[in-house]
């Protein structure tokens, strides 16, 4: 088949790209590199370089400037730094670090400096974001009132999350903390919330992992993967949190509402620790720098929830930071603690005891609460975390059973199936509306006649009761979001019937 | 004294052209570039056929590109 495109219409084409094209004089300064080593090179000559400006070296590396001396600049090497000589030239490209944004990154896994890493071709975005900037001020934001459901439990009944609030979910290795924020992301299907997930640190194929499941929950649709693996260098690991930020604040400009999870910012510590050892700067506790508050404070300051007039959009963080030995009193996870709006406490007891998510609901705190919970939540759940403490009090006498009042007695049997009431599986988010139907159920007195054991399989077949025979009421508690007295009596009739029949 | 540190930072100019500058123009850059730098700057000039047109200016880490090649270059660049 013959082409018919006739040269002039290539001409043509040609000559409209090249109006397009301006050629201006380029000057600036010339840089030398004098020492590489670790991740950081020493340059010399850059004398009009701006801190925080991106560089170029020979190798068409990149890199950053972050510390500006008398006769010379260090620079953190973004990027492999075996390609780079001693008396290589280095120019600043004039910008500061930035990042490409947009609607197009929806869905892609990409490293801090927006390459793609998971094959589906290069991304082209409208938007350049600089990945460190100023956290809005006081009258840009409102107060935190919208709820962000996580799906989980334990979660939504008495530690609440709302849009634009800090969570700091916090606890020893291996107890379930990055589970329930998979969990928390697949819940945001359907919600409109884009969920950005920061990996920091970790092992390539646990984010490999990570990035299937979202695939395979259609999770994939409405998250952005940001990753910076351990064998990345440290100065991507330290990048990649400021850039996942500055992704999220895009949506947050927009009106929209976003999602970011940090994993995890211990990784990131130690990243920024690295870099500012090499780079001489005098360190203090634990070696840390003397700026590692800053570098937490002005990362989570970026979450807000923006004022109508600026667009209404949220930014939420859950950051998860990793303690040795469940030791909450130690330099980074205090620093966070500070800055956060509360935290989720897991401890690993818990965990090995078959309470899973290890929740310690005592220690932990949503420090938003209530204005962030629908009523129909408060409504069922207001004693819940009042009688699970005093429950965690008397469960010492949970042996000497039979010698306790009656009123002592039946507390220990309502403790003890609130929190097998509480277990939730992995991969299994719960819309609110499940979780009303569950709580009412609970604090009601449906499950008293139930053994602890069984209170798992009751849960069960009560939401697919509900789901077959009484949607309707599931639909009432979603859209009316409080529980009126009609409602009430329904649920006590659809409750009465199923435990007849259980 | 460290590699890369600039020996004579603002004495010397080095302007590189294809074809060799007449005595106006060398004028013209000494006194646009005692401007620039606040003192006064000798040039040399060396012959680059590489360039393919206009010039370059190097004085010590300082450049100015403004050759015939550098704008090919850019036009490359952005029909990719």
């Amino acid at each position: 088949m013959a082409h018919k495109i006739s040269t002039s219409i290539i001409v043509s084409d040609l000559l409209k790209k090249l109006d397009k094209v301006k050629t201006t004089i380029e000057s600036g300064y010339i840089g030398n590199v004098v020492e590489v080593s670790d991740g950081v090179a020493k340059v010399s000559g850059l004398d009009d370089l701006s801190y925080s400006e991106m560089v170029e070296f020979e190798s068409g590396v990149l890199g950053v400037a972050i510390n500006l001396e008398e006769k010379e600049v260090g620079i953190v090497i973004l990027g492999n730094y075996l390609d780079i000589k001693e008396g290589d030239r280095v120019r600043g490209i004039g910008r500061l670090l930035s990042i490409g944004v947009g609607h197009e990154l929806i869905g892609r896994v990409i490293d801090p400096l927006g390459n793609p890493l998971d094959g589906k071709g290069s991304i082209k975005t409208e938007k350049f974001y600089p990945i460190e900037k100023l956290a809005p001020g006081v009258v840009k934001r409102q107060p935190v009132n919208t709820p962000l459901q996580t799906g989980i439990k334990a979660i939504d009944s008495m530690i609440p999350i709302g849009r634009g609030q800090r969570e700091l979910i916090i606890g020893d290795r291996g107890t379930g903390k990055t589970a329930v924020t998979l969990d928390t992301i697949l819940n945001q299907k359907g919600k409109k919330v884009i969920c950005i997930y920061i990996a920091i640190g970790q092992k390539s194929s646990r984010v490999a992992q990570i990035i299937d499941l979202f695939n395979r929950h259609h999770a994939i649709e409405h998250t952005i993967v940001v990753a910076a693996n351990a064998s990345d260098p440290a100065s991507l690991q330290y990048i990649a949190p400021y850039t996942g930020t500055a992704i999220g604040e895009f949506f947050m400009d927009q009106g929209k509402d976003a999602l970011v999870v940090y994993d995890d910012l211990t990784k990131h510590a130690w990243a920024y620790r690295q870099i500012s050892l090499i780079l001489r700067r005098p360190s203090g506790r634990e070696a840390y720098p003397g700026d590692i508050f800053y570098l937490h404070s002005r990362l989570l300051e970026r979450s807000a929830r923006m004022a109508d007039k600026y667009g209404g959009g949220s930014l939420t963080s859950l950051p998860i930071i990793e303690t040795q030995a469940g030791d909450m009193s130690a330099y980074i996870p205090t620093n966070v603690i500070s800055i956060t709006d509360g935290q989720i406490y897991f401890e690993s007891d818990l965990f090995y005891a078959g309470i899973r998510p290890a929740i310690n609901v005592g220690l932990s705190v949503s420090r938003v609460g209530g204005a962030a919970q629908i009523k129909a939540m408060k409504q069922v759940t207001g004693r819940l975390r009042l009688d699970l403490a005093q429950y965690r009090d008397l469960a010492a006498f949970a042996q000497f059973a039979t010698d306790l009042d009656e009123k002592t007695k039946q507390q220990i049997e309502r403790g003890a199936r609130m929190i097998e009431l509480l277990k939730q599986g992995q991969f299994n988010p719960m819309s609110v509306e499940e979780q009303v139907v569950l709580f009412f159920a609970g604090t009601n007195g449906f499950l008293d006649s139930i053994p602890v054991g069984r209170i798992g399989d009751f849960e069960e077949g009560l939401l697919e009761y509900f789901n077959a025979q009484h949607k309707d009421i599931l639909k009432k508690i979603r859209t009316e979001e409080k529980i009126s007295d009609d409602l009430s009596r329904d649920l006590n009739k659809a409750l009465e019937s199923f435990s007849k029949n259980f | 004294m460290k590699t890369g540190e600039s020996v004579s930072k603002l004495k010397t100019a080095v302007v590189k052209s294809v074809v060799p500058l007449t005595a106006g123009q060398r004028n013209e850059f000494e006194m646009k570039l005692r401007v620039l730098f606040g003192e006064e700057v000798t040039i040399t000039n060396e012959l680059d056929r590489q360039l393919l047109g206009g010039f370059t200016v190097r004085v010590g880490d300082w450049f100015l590109d403004a050759s015939v090649i550098r704008d090919l270059q850019k036009i490359k660049d952005s029909l990719k």
